[in-house]
């Protein structure tokens, strides 16, 4: 079941953030959301998510540097990480990649619904 | 013993000779057969045709009186006497023809023996004429490749080929003329005259003058073949007539110097004599003609290459295996700016930048291997610092062990194809930002639109509803600018000018961030001149660059910050100023923040939504309307971004 499960949603665009924690909130999850990469960090280190659904271009930090410093600490180094972004670079996917990474998703290529089955179905497999 | 009389001695020779078959008769040497007193007794006809004397002439004289010189008479009397004691004699001598033409002779005398005496002597001379003169032309022919060879140019040959040919030739004047193909006449290159002739005004005439094709010398030059002239003092076409008569100057000879088929100059040859046309000189001058000729075209093309080395545009030179220059073009100091002497003094590796020392030893080591270089490039530094880059093509001559190589200025190119880099980079960058600007909006509304597609909820739909529209209202907002720029860069953008009251603007948009600008806690000061001056503007723009300014300054401004507007006049221009206490711009930053989609490290940091059109936009509109924006910033303690815009016609004071 992924009933409960947390997920942490670095999301900087308020429309974006908006639409995905609700959705998610919908479909049952614990929701938190952090509004740039130092937040984004901050609320990750408090507590490991279950998922974290990691933007790239934010202020404060960037989504890379973000995951690049969760990598680092034990503590942080195991949480499973998606990037949602809406940039295509191929430098920015390989260094994620690099990073590891879950998934890379295009937001815009993505409908709500699509979003939240997708998320459902990692969190079901990380239960196995 | 009887005393032979001179009749019966002739008789005995002759019955001898017959008995011979004729051996001295048919003798192609000259014979001559005197008795004990010198008398001629008997001459075959080769002496006749050597000497120009018939035999009848001469039996029973002495032969002294009609062929020997004055300055030969005792080396002649020695050698008869020498016959006469039976002895054999020989001398490569002097003898004097009937028109008193002197001879070169190889002369033997053989005893004359009857019985047991002496009776006379056999003379038997050889012409020498062509062994003496094959012998002077071998020795100007040698002179002549001498000078040549000792001398770059004509010029500098000149003297000493007249020189040495017209004393070889017992000449007394030669002349050197050149083709002046711009003139269309012959130049004298020199003018050689003998010391013993009084030439001093020949030499200034020839110096001074200048011939036309077919006048003078330049009939020669025209007929393109030698000319002979027995007396020039004779001739009233030779314009230099009295000059020659006062040098002692007869017989003239001219020739061309051929260059192929084309004359390039003319040399002519005086001497004191009134000479016909001697088919063995007109040999030996023309072969010399064509010597010179072609001497000619080889400093020519020598000299057309120095021009090349010398303009070349490109940097030419040779070194040395030793690392040294031995030779460099202009071009080097055109281009770097150094002397040639200071580019020669030192090794080139001192001229070569530190980073591209390495590679330019390994492709010089290439080189000393036999390997030719192409497209090399490096930078050598210039007199002022700077440095340029060479693009360099090299052969190496090992056995001279030297390099010749042709370096290309590059800078140009470099720049610009660092420039294309930046230009390509910047568009790929361009297309990503403005994807991923795009994207952002249109997410928002796809989401949003789903969410109020999927609740029945009213005022839950409206609040989504309401967002996707906030949502479209932003990329709207984006690709206005987006346009905006494009039409302001082409010159493309409407613009509508009338007087326009800045403050009023102003006021306006200060209207529009009110909310904003509370939201954030910021207190705002403005303040203008009471009367402000009118200017002829367009306000839709202007409104526009007040608000792109204004939003920045909110937006880079921690909350509870102070913004403040001030207008006013400043040397006749509209200023128009706003000053923040906010996050600043880094110096760096500050030299790019009016380029096209730039945003400054720490702005990014603030938000991520920016565009980098803001102050592009503001930019071009300022100076489409004629005037110019600028910044003063400090990072940490804010920015003053201020605008000067002329004022309109009427306003100037």
């Amino acid at each position: 079941m992924t009933e409960g499960k947390s997920i942490l949603l670095a999301e900087d665009d308020r429309f974006l953030r908006r639409a995905c924690e609700t959705k998610l909130k919908q479909a049952g999850f614990d929701v938190r959301v952090a509004v740039d990469g130092e937040e984004a960090l901050t609320f990750a280190r408090e507590k490991a998510p279950d998922l974290l659904l990691l933007d790239l271009l934010m202020p404060r930090r960037d989504g890379l540097s973000v995951l690049a410093e969760l990598r680092r600490d034990v503590a942080t180094q195991a949480i499973p990480v998606v990037i949602m972004s809406n940039s295509s670079k191929d430098l920015e996917r390989q260094k994620a990649s690099t990073l590891g990474v879950v998934d890379y998703w295009i937001k815009s290529n993505l409908s709500l619904q699509e979003l939240c089955d997708r998320v459902t179905q990692l969190l079901l497999r990380g239960n196995k | 013993m009887r005393k032979q009389s001179s009749t019966s001695l002739a008789l005995t020779v002759r019955e001898h000779d017959a008995a011979l078959g004729g051996l001295i008769r048919a003798n192609p040497l000259a014979i001559l057969v005197v008795d004990a007193h010198d008398r001629v007794q008997m001459v075959n006809p080769a002496f006749e045709a050597l000497f120009g004397f018939r035999e009848t002439e001469l039996v029973g004289h002495p032969i002294e009186a009609f062929i020997v010189p004055a300055d030969r008479a005792a080396e002649a009397a020695v050698l008869s006497r020498r016959g006469f004691d039976g002895q054999s004699a020989r001398s490569i001598t002097q003898r004097r023809r009937k028109d008193g033409s002197i001879v070169d002779i190889d002369l033997t005398v053989v005893p004359l023996v009857t019985g047991r005496n002496a009776a006379g002597a056999y003379g038997i001379f050889r012409d020498m004429t062509e062994q003496k003169r094959a012998e002077r032309h071998l020795r100007a022919q040698y002179a002549v490749v001498e000078a040549l060879a000792n001398s770059s140019t004509i010029e500098g040959a000149a003297s000493w080929v007249l020189r040495s040919v017209a004393e070889a030739l017992h000449w007394q004047a030669g002349v050197m003329w050149i083709v002046d193909k711009t003139a269309n006449e012959l130049r004298c290159v020199d003018c050689w005259c003998a010391p013993e002739i009084d030439g001093t005004q020949f030499e200034e005439e020839t110096r001074r003058g200048h011939f036309a094709h077919g006048a003078g010398p330049g009939r020669t030059w025209a007929m393109g073949r030698p000319n002979w002239i027995s007396d020039v003092t004779k001739e009233p076409a030779f314009s230099r007539r009295t000059a020659a008569l006062t040098a002692g100057l007869h017989a003239a000879f001219s020739l061309p110097m051929m260059l192929g088929r084309e004359v390039v100059g003319v040399l002519e040859f005086f001497t004191r004599s009134i000479l016909e046309s001697d088919d063995q000189i007109l040999r030996m001058f023309a072969a010399l003609g064509q010597q010179l000729g072609a001497f000619i075209g080889r400093t020519r093309a020598q000299e057309q290459l120095e021009r090349f080395f010398t303009m070349s545009g490109d940097l030419l030179c040779i070194a040395g295996f030793d690392g040294q220059f031995t030779r460099v073009n202009e071009s080097w100091h055109r281009t770097l700016g150094h002397s040639t002497a200071e580019i020669m003094s030192r090794p080139f590796m001192d001229l070569v930048h530190q980073e591209d020392r390495e590679p330019t030893r390994a492709m010089f080591a290439g080189l000393m291997r036999g390997t030719p270089v192409q497209a090399f490039e490096n930078r050598y530094r210039c007199k002022d610092g700077s440095y340029r880059w060479l693009s360099w093509t090299a052969t190496p001559k090992p056995d001279e062990q030297l390099v010749y190589a042709v370096a290309h200025d590059a800078t140009a190119r470099k720049l610009l194809e660092h420039q294309t880099q930046e230009t390509l980079k910047m568009r790929n960058d361009f297309v990503s930002f403005v994807t991923h600007q795009l994207r952002t909006p249109l997410s928002g509304i796809k989401w949003m639109l789903e969410l109020a597609g999927d609740t029945d909820d009213a005022g839950e739909k409206a609040s989504y509803i309401g967002d996707a529209r906030e949502s479209a209202n932003r990329l709207i907002g984006l690709v206005n600018d987006l346009l905006d720029a494009s039409r302001l860069e082409s010159g493309k953008l409407q613009v509508t000018i009338e007087p326009v009251r800045l403050r009023e603007i102003t006021d306006a948009v200060l209207g529009d961030v009110a909310t904003l600008v509370r939201e954030k806690g910021h207190v705002l000061d403005v303040e203008s001149l009471p009367d402000l001056p009118v200017a002829m503007l367009d306000s839709q723009l202007m409104r526009q660059v007040i608000l792109n300014l204004l939003s920045n300054a909110i937006k880079y401004t921690p909350p509870g910050g102070r913004i403040e507007i001030r207008m006013g006049r400043e040397n006749g221009s509209l200023r128009w100023s706003i000053r923040d206490s906010g996050i600043g711009i880094s110096p760096a930053s500050q030299k790019r923040l009016f380029e096209k989609f730039f945003r400054a490290e720490n702005a990014q940091t603030v938000d991520t939504e920016g565009t980098g059109l803001g102050l592009y936009l503001v930019r071009l509109i300022v100076e489409r309307l004629g005037g110019a924006v600028a910044c003063e910033s400090e990072e940490g303690r804010g920015t003053l971004f201020y605008f000067m815009l002329p004022l309109a016609a009427g306003e100037v004071t």
